[in-house]
């Protein structure tokens, strides 16, 4: 699937693919690409008169210095796309479609890579009260979470935050959060030794309660981690 | 450490202290907040600041209602995400909350305790911290804003 390219500099709109992206960068470094997907830049005022959107290039400057990464996953009713976190000297630039090449990405941007903590804050979405967390600390299956959160209609929120502090290192768990949409979180880990973190399928979990406060010191590490 | 101080008009406001480390200092401020603390000395980019405000609250709001004028103020002022927020009536009527912001292109976590008192007058400590500084800083700021009392009005 292909879709058209929005650059809307009046709302700082940016909508653009995967490939598309990648295209830009290949131009933007004074390589090539297909014919096919520069008219579709084109089109879309991604490319004018041959050079990158002025909006795009701090875009472009910040995937071309990638430092640490990150993807977010969310247990949902119905199907939740990864966000890919990419944190470069550029800033900060969220990816909330997924790995496809095709998707259209709602481009997030932030000019400065101190604001990872708070781009996943929001992305994150957690509620600010504190309160009791929808399961309490008894060892239970990892599938018992899940199900519980991809319930349609339910006040349960689960995700997964994975980090590298580096372009090309593995990511790994860094946070995994159980809470009610109402308030009252927990930090799920894995109730045995395991190794690849706490949402490995077939995993026995415990759910520790924590206070909004300290899952945000746990965000603003990210940011501290790449220096 | 005790850091102490009262609002803007000495005859009417009340005042209100917080425990401070020992390396921290008292600035003496002028309008109105009531003082001001901080590290002596600080590596980062922002220094760790707590400050103490007194407001008059003259129409005695409720709880909710305080709470929700001063969000909306807030954000007016700085935008940013809500972190965390609490509101209880014992032992006395407070608020608690913490934002994460930007300002003067520096990301900043607010915490705040707002104590709301009988007569209608309110006081506010509020502790400002770069997110960078925030994992290792946060205990000495929260337990600062924390301490915030009155002890005479």
């Amino acid at each position: 699937m292909t879709s058209a390219v929005v650059v809307d500099a009046g709302i700082g709109r940016l909508v653009l693919t995967r490939r598309q992206l990648g295209a830009l960068a290949d131009l933007a470094s004074g390589r090539t690409a297909s014919p096919e997907l520069i008219a579709g830049l084109e089109a879309g005022h991604a490319l004018v008169d041959g050079a990158v959107h002025p909006l795009l290039r701090p875009v472009l400057r910040t995937l071309a210095s990638i430092q640490g990464r990150g993807a977010l996953r969310q247990w949902r009713a119905g199907v939740q796309p990864v966000a890919e976190i990419l944190v470069g000297a550029g800033g900060v630039v969220v990816l909330p479609a997924g790995p496809d090449q095709d998707e259209p990405q709602e481009l997030r941007w932030h000019p400065r890579p101190t604001a990872v903590a708070r781009m996943v804050a929001e992305l994150l979405d957690l509620p600010a009260d504190d309160g009791l967390p929808p399961f309490d600390d008894t060892p239970r299956p990892w599938a018992e979470l899940v199900e519980a959160a991809t319930q349609t209609g339910g006040a349960v929120g689960l995700a997964d935050l994975r980090w590298a502090d580096h372009f090309g290192d593995v990511l790994t768990s860094v946070l995994v959060m159980a809470w009610r949409s109402g308030g009252g979180m927990a930090e799920v880990q894995p109730a045995e030794v395991t190794t690849g973190g706490a949402e490995r399928s077939g995993t026995t979990v415990r759910c520790l309660r924590r206070h909004p406060l300290e899952v945000w010191t746990v965000l603003t590490t990210l940011a501290a981690r790449l220096t | 450490m005790i850091a102490t101080g009262s609002g803007p008009d000495a005859g009417m406001a009340m005042v209100a202290e917080i425990d401070v480390p020992d390396d921290w200092e008292q600035s003496p401020m002028a309008g109105p907040v009531a003082f001001m603390a901080r590290p002596r000395h600080h590596d980062g980019q922002v220094r760790p600041t707590v400050t103490v405000t007194c407001a008059l609250e003259g129409s005695r709001p409720s709880l909710d209602h305080y709470a929700e004028v001063q969000l909306a103020g807030t954000y007016a002022t700085f935008g940013g995400y809500l972190l965390f927020l609490e509101l209880t009536c014992e032992p006395q009527r407070r608020l608690d909350l913490a934002l994460a912001i930007e300002q003067m292109g520096t990301d900043l976590t607010i915490v705040q305790r707002h104590l709301l008192h009988p007569d209608g007058w309110a006081v506010v400590a509020t502790g400002t911290v770069s997110d960078a500084d925030w994992p290792a800083a946060a205990p000495r700021v929260l337990a600062a804003v924390r301490s915030l009392r009155v002890v005479r009005s």
